[in-house]
C-alpha cells in the first residue's frame, strides 16, 4: 500500500524490473560460441561480479581497515561495537552496559554518530538522533565475515552521515556454513550467551538461520543489564546463470537496565526499557557478464524503544514527572546501482530512495515525522596507465532536513611499482541534521502543576555540518607480501557544526525562558596520522594500528574549547598477534590503548586506558562431532579507571565452547 | 571413416569439420550414438568418437577399426583405452597438468603455494600434479575431499598466506553446486584460483587455461592426418597443442595481481 501511495517508489521500481530486458544480450550467453570445456564440464554461475568485488587498497581512493573472521574470531570480542577497536582511529566507549558508542578521530556522546554504519548494505542508524543501536542489530559476532571500515569523509559514495567514514559490516553468505552449529559462552559479570545456527540448501537455494539468547549483568554498580533474543535469516537463490536473489530477516528483542550514573540525572530512576528491531531485505543482482551488472536492493526496518518511567523531580519543586523517552521508526530504502569494468575503467552509477518515518512522543510532541531522501550517485575509476589511477566520485543528495548537497571526492593513486602507492586526495561530506535536531519539541507534562512544558524547541534552522578533507596515504607490500603498510595523514576542515545545548531555565511563572536545543556554527580542524603495520609469519599474524589525531578549536563561536578538544585522545594503539601452535591450538594477545579524553557524558577528561585481552582455542573432536573449546580474558591487567559512567570492566572473561551437529 | 557422436550442436559442429576435412580421402558416415552397429563400423578404417558417450559405446563393441576418441577428459575415468580392442588413441578435451604448472611458475614467485584439492574419482591426475611439483621445485598442499557438503571449512582449515588453488576438473569437487562455497571462500581469504574452464574464470577464477573448439579440433584432425601418413603410432593419448588463456582481469585488479599479457602468457607456457 506504501508503495502505490507513494510515486517516486512506484517510478523506481518500473525502471529496476524493465532495465534488464531492453540491455542487449551478452555475447557471452550464445551457447553457438560455448567453448567446449563449459558443455563438458558444466557452466558456473557469476560469483564475483562487480559489485561483490572489493577494489584493492593500491587502487582505492581512500584508507580502508579489513576487519577479517581471523581477527573478529581472535579477538574474542562479543560486542559488535568492540570489534572496532581494531582499525586505527575508531574509538570505542559505552555509555551503559548495553550502549555502546562509537567514533571515528573523535567521540562526544552516545548521539550523532557522524559515519555511516552499514549491514549488508542497508544503512543501521536511529534517524532521531543518530544513535547507533549496536547491541540491537539483529546479527550476532559470528555471523560476520568482515568489517570495512572506510577511514575518511565518504558522502560521496554513500550519502550524508558518511561524514568522517563509513563501517560496513558484511554477514557470511549462507552457502559457507552448511550444517548445525551450538555455542554457548558462560562468563563473569552473569554473561550467559548461546547461539544456534543452521544451514542448508534446497536444490540452488542456500539458507542460514542464527538464534541466540544473550543476557549479563552490564557494569558493576551500574543497573545495566541486557536480556535479549535474536533471529537472522539469510536466503541466497541462484535463480539462473546470471540471477541471483538475496532474502534475509532479522529480530531482536530485548530488555535493558535504565540508570542514571553518578548525579548525572538524580530524577531518573531505575528501570527497565524493551527494545525490538526488525529488519526484512531482499537484493537481486543480474549479471550481464562477468563485468557488468545490475543491483536493486530494497529493506525496511522497524525500531521500537519503549522507555517510559516516572522522573522524579521534587528536588526542582515539579514532583513526579511521567517521561517516556520511547520512540518508533520504519525505514524504507530503495537502491538501484549498475557496475561495469573493463581494463581502463570502473564504473558504479545509481539512484537511492530513502523514507524515515520517526514517531517520538516527548521528543516530537506526538508528531509523526517523515524525512525523503533521494540519491543519485556516481563511483568511477580511471586507470590511466599501469602507474596512475584516478577515482572521482559525486553524490547528489535532496533531503528534508539538509536540502540539496553535493558531495565530490577526487583521488590520485601513483603506483611507483606493483608494492608501493601514493593516494592523494580531497573530499567533501555532509551530515543531514537529525529528526529531533530538525523538528526540536520536546515537552513534557507535569501533573503537579497541570502544565506542558517545551523544554527543547527549535532554536534556528539547521543547515548540514560540512567537512572538507584533504589526505595522503601511503600502502607497502614488502617481503614478498608478507608485510603491508597503509599510512595516512590528512587535515579535515569541519564546519557549521551543530553543538546541543542541555540546558534550559524555567522561571517562576513556569514560563521556558531560556529553552534546550540545538545550536549551529561552530567550526574546528582535525589534523591527524594513521599507521597500521600487518605481517605474516608461517604461523603467526601480527597487526598493529597507530592514530594520533589533534583537534584545533580556534574557529570556535559557541562551544567552550574544553567541549570540543577533549573529544579526540592524542593516541590510540590496538595491536592484535594471533598465534597458530598447531592446526588445533590458536591463541591470542590483544592490546588496546586510549590516551585521555572526554568522558560520553560530560566534559570531563578520562584517565589513559590499557586493556590486555588473551585468548585460547582448541579444536577437537567429541564423539565425531568438530568441537572448539574456548577460553576469553578481558582486561586482564584489570585496570580500573574513575568515571562518571562507571563504566569499568574489571578483568573479566568467559568459557565458550561450540559443536558442529 | 564413421565419426560417432550423440548429436549435441557442438559434437555435430566438429563432426562438420572433421568431414569436409577428409572427405576426398574417404567416404564419411555420421552416426548417432543410437544408429552405430559392429557391422557398420568395422566398414571403416578409421572410428572418431566425440564425446564420452560416443567413445563408451565403441569401446563396448569392440570394433577391428582404429578408433580415435575426441573430446574426452582424463579426469572421471573417461579415459577408454583401456577397453580397446585393436589399434586407440585418445584426444583429450583438457589440457596436460604440466602447462597448469607451467602457468603457476610464470605468475606466482616461489614463496607461492599450490593447493590442490583431490577425490577419488581423480587419484591420477593428483599424482601427475605430485609429481610435477617436485619437478618444478613447486610447494604442494594436496586435500583429499571425501564429502564436498563442507568445502568451505576445509578450505578454510587449508589455507594460508600467498596460497593459489589449483582446480583441475573433477565433478566431485568442482560444479555448479560447489562453485560458489569455493569461490567465495578462495576470494576471502585472498587465494586466486587457477582453473580449467573459462566459465569458471567468468564466474570468479583469477585464471582459465583451457582448450577451444578449435584446438581440439585441430588436433583430432592433425592425429588423423599423422595416422593416415605413417600409420600406427606409439603414442595413444594426446592433449591439444594449442589452447587458450582467459584472464578475470576484475579479479586480478581486486587481488592485487598482476599478470603479463595473455598472448606472452600463452608464447611462455608452450
Amino acid at each position: 500500500m506504501f508503495f502505490m501511495k507513494n510515486k517516486n517508489f512506484t517510478l523506481l521500481a518500473y525502471a529496476a524490473l524493465t532495465l534488464p530486458f531492453i540491455h542487449p544480450v551478452s555475447a557471452d550467453l550464445n551457447a553457438d560460441v560455448m567453448a567446449v570445456e563449459d558443455e563438458l564440464f558444466g557452466e558456473f554461475p557469476v560469483v564475483l561480479t562487480a559489485t561483490r568485488l572489493k577494489q584493492s587498497k593500491s587502487h582505492s581512493p581512500i584508507a580502508t581497515t579489513i576487519i577479517d573472521r581471523e581477527m573478529i574470531e581472535a579477538s574474542g570480542f562479543t560486542e559488535i561495537v568492540d570489534l572496532l577497536r581494531l582499525a586505527p582511529g575508531m574509538l570505542v566507549n559505552y555509555d551503559s552496559g548495553h550502549i555502546g558508542a562509537a567514533g571515528y578521530q573523535f567521540l562526544f556522546d552516545r548521539y550523532r554518530v557522524r559515519f555511516q554504519v552499514l549491514v549488508d548494505g542497508m544503512s543501521v542508524y536511529t534517524p532521531l538522533q543518530g544513535e547507533m543501536p549496536w547491541t540491537q542489530l539483529g546479527i550476532a559476532v559470528d555471523d560476520i565475515e568482515r568489517i570495512e571500515v572506510i577511514r575518511g569523509p565518504s558522502s560521496s559514495s554513500y550519502g550524508p552521515n558518511a561524514m568522517t567514514g563509513v563501517v560496513s559490516i558484511i554477514t557470511r553468505h549462507s552457502v559457507l556454513d552448511k550444517g548445525m552449529k551450538f555455542k554457548a559462552n558462560q562468563g563473569v559479570n552473569g554473561r550467559s550467551e548461546q547461539f544456534f545456527t543452521a544451514g542448508g540448501n534446497s536444490g540452488t537455494f542456500d539458507y542460514k538461520v542464527t538464534l541466540a539468547g544473550r543476557e549479563d549483568q552490564g557494569f558493576e554498580g551500574r543497573y545495566d543489564n541486557k536480556d535479549l533474543a535474536l533471529i537472522n535469516f539469510r536466503g541466497d537463490y541462484q535463480a539462473t546463470k546470471n540471477d541471483t536473489l538475496t532474502i534475509g530477516f532479522s529480530h531482536n528483542s530485548g530488555t535493558y537496565g535504565e540508570d542514571a550514573s553518578d548525579g548525572l540525572n538524580d530524577a531518573m530512576p531505575e528501570h527497565n526499557k524493551e527494545v525490538k528491531y526488525t529488519s526484512f531485505r531482499t537484493r537481486w543482482i543480474h549479471n550481464f557478464s562477468s563485468t557488468e551488472s545490475l543491483n536493486i536492493h530494497y529493506y525496511r526496518q522497524l525500531y521500537t524503544d519503549i522507555n517510559a518511567y516516572i522522573g522524579d523531580y521534587s528536588a526542582d519543586g515539579y514532583g513526579d514527572v511521567p517521561t517516556n523517552e520511547g520512540l518508533k521508526t520504519i525505514r524504507d530504502n530503495l537502491e538501484l546501482s549498475y557496475s561495469t569494468s573493463s581494463d581502463k575503467l570502473s564504473l558504479n552509477l545509481g539512484a537511492l530512495y530513502r523514507r524515515d518515518n520517526t514517531l517520538a512522543t516527548e521528543y516530537l510532541k506526538d508528531v509523526d515525522r517523515d524525512v525523503d531522501t533521494k540519491q543519485v550517485f556516481l563511483n568511477t575509476e580511471f586507470r590511466i596507465n599501469s602507474s596512475n589511477t584516478i577515482n572521482l566520485n559525486l553524490l547528489y543528495d535532496d533531503n528534508i532536513t539538509a536540502g540539496k548537497t553535493l558531495s565530490p571526492r577526487v583521488a590520485l593513486n601513483h603506483h611507483f611499482s606493483n608494492n608501493h602507492t601514493l593516494r592523494v586526495s580531497y573530499a567533501e561530506a555532509t551530515r543531514s541534521p537529525f529528526i529531533f535536531e530538525e523538528y526540536t519539541n520536546r515537552s513534557v507534562y507535569v501533573p503537579l502543576t497541570d502544565k506542558s512544558y517545551r523544554i527543547w524547541q527549535d532554536l534556528s534552522d539547521l543547515t548540514p555540518e560540512k567537512i572538507k578533507t584533504v589526505e595522503v596515504g601511503y600502502i607497502g607490500m614488502l617481503n614478498n607480501n608478507k608485510t603491508e603498510i597503509d599510512i595516512r595523514g590528512y587535515h579535515n576542515k569541519i564546519t557549521d557544526l551543530i553543538s546541543p545545548k542541555w540546558s534550559y531555565t524555567i522561571d517562576g511563572s513556569g514560563t521556558v525562558t531560556d529553552p534546550g536545543g540545538f545550536k549551529q556554527g561552530d567550526a574546528f580542524d582535525v589534523t591527524g596520522f594513521e599507521a597500521t603495520l600487518k605481517h605474516k609469519f608461517s604461523s603467526a599474524t601480527f597487526i598493529l594500528n597507530y592514530a594520533n589525531a589533534k583537534i584545533d578549536t580556534t574557529r570556535l563561536v559557541f562551544a567552550e574549547e574544553v567541549d570540543l578538544v577533549t573529544g579526540s585522545p592524542e593516541d590510540t594503539i590496538s595491536l592484535l598477534y594471533i598465534q597458530n601452535f598447531n592446526n588445533d591450538l590458536t591463541g591470542s594477545l590483544g592490546y588496546y590503548y586510549t590516551g585521555s579524553y572526554q568522558q560520553l557524558c560530560c566534559e570531563i577528561l578520562q584517565a589513559p586506558r590499557n586493556r590486555l585481552d588473551l585468548v585460547l582455542s582448541k579444536s577437537f573432536q567429541w564423539s565425531g562431532h568438530k568441537s572448539q573449546l574456548k577460553l576469553v580474558l578481558q582486561n586482564v591487567t584489570d585496570e580500573e579507571i574513575s568515571t562518571r559512567l562507571y563504566n569499568n570492566y574489571h578483568r573479566q572473561g568467559y568459557i565458550s565452547f561450540s559443536i558442529e551437529l | 571413416m564413421s565419426i560417432i557422436s550423440s548429436g549435441s550442436v557442438l559434437e555435430r559442429n566438429i563432426s562438420e569439420i572433421i568431414s569436409k576435412k577428409f572427405q576426398t580421402d574417404f567416404q564419411v558416415v555420421k552416426l548417432r550414438v543410437t544408429e552405430v552397429d559392429k557391422q557398420s563400423l568395422d566398414k571403416s578404417r578409421f572410428v572418431v568418437t566425440l564425446g564420452s558417450e560416443a567413445a563408451e559405446l565403441v569401446s563396448n563393441i569392440q570394433t577391428k577399426s582404429i578408433v580415435i576418441n575426441s573430446l574426452i577428459s582424463t579426469a572421471n575415468n573417461l579415459n577408454n583405452n583401456s577397453g580397446c580392442f585393436s589399434d586407440c588413441y585418445s584426444i583429450f578435451i583438457n589440457q596436460p597438468v604440466r602447462r597448469y604448472l607451467a602457468l603457476f611458475k610464470n605468475i606466482f614467485s616461489s614463496s607461492h603455494r599450490l593447493v590442490f584439492l583431490k577425490s577419488e574419482n581423480n587419484t591420477k591426475m593428483a599424482r601427475q600434479v605430485l609429481n610435477l611439483s617436485n619437478q618444478f621445485g613447486i610447494k604442494l598442499k594436496q586435500v583429499l575431499i571425501k564429502d564436498n557438503e563442507n568445502l568451505s571449512r576445509e578450505l578454510l582449515n587449508t589455507f594460508t598466506v600467498k596460497d593459489v588453488l589449483l582446480a583441475l576438473p573433477d565433478s566431485h569437487i568442482y560444479n555448479s553446486r560447489t562453485a560458489k562455497s569455493i569461490i567465495l571462500t578462495s576470494y576471502h581469504a585472498d587465494v586466486p584460483i587457477i582453473s580449467y574452464s573459462s566459465s569458471f574464470a567468468r564466474a570468479g577464477a583469477l585464471i582459465a587455461l583451457y582448450s577451444s573448439v578449435e584446438n581440439i579440433t585441430d588436433k583430432t584432425v592433425s592425429v588423423i592426418e599423422k595416422l593416415i601418413s605413417k600409420g600406427s603410432s606409439g603414442q595413444k593419448e594426446y592433449y591439444p597443442d594449442n589452447f587458450e588463456v582467459e584472464v578475470n582481469a576484475a579479479v586480478a585488479r581486486s587481488l592485487n595481481i598482476h599478470l603479463k599479457e595473455r598472448s606472452e602468457l600463452k608464447r611462455i607456457i608452450k
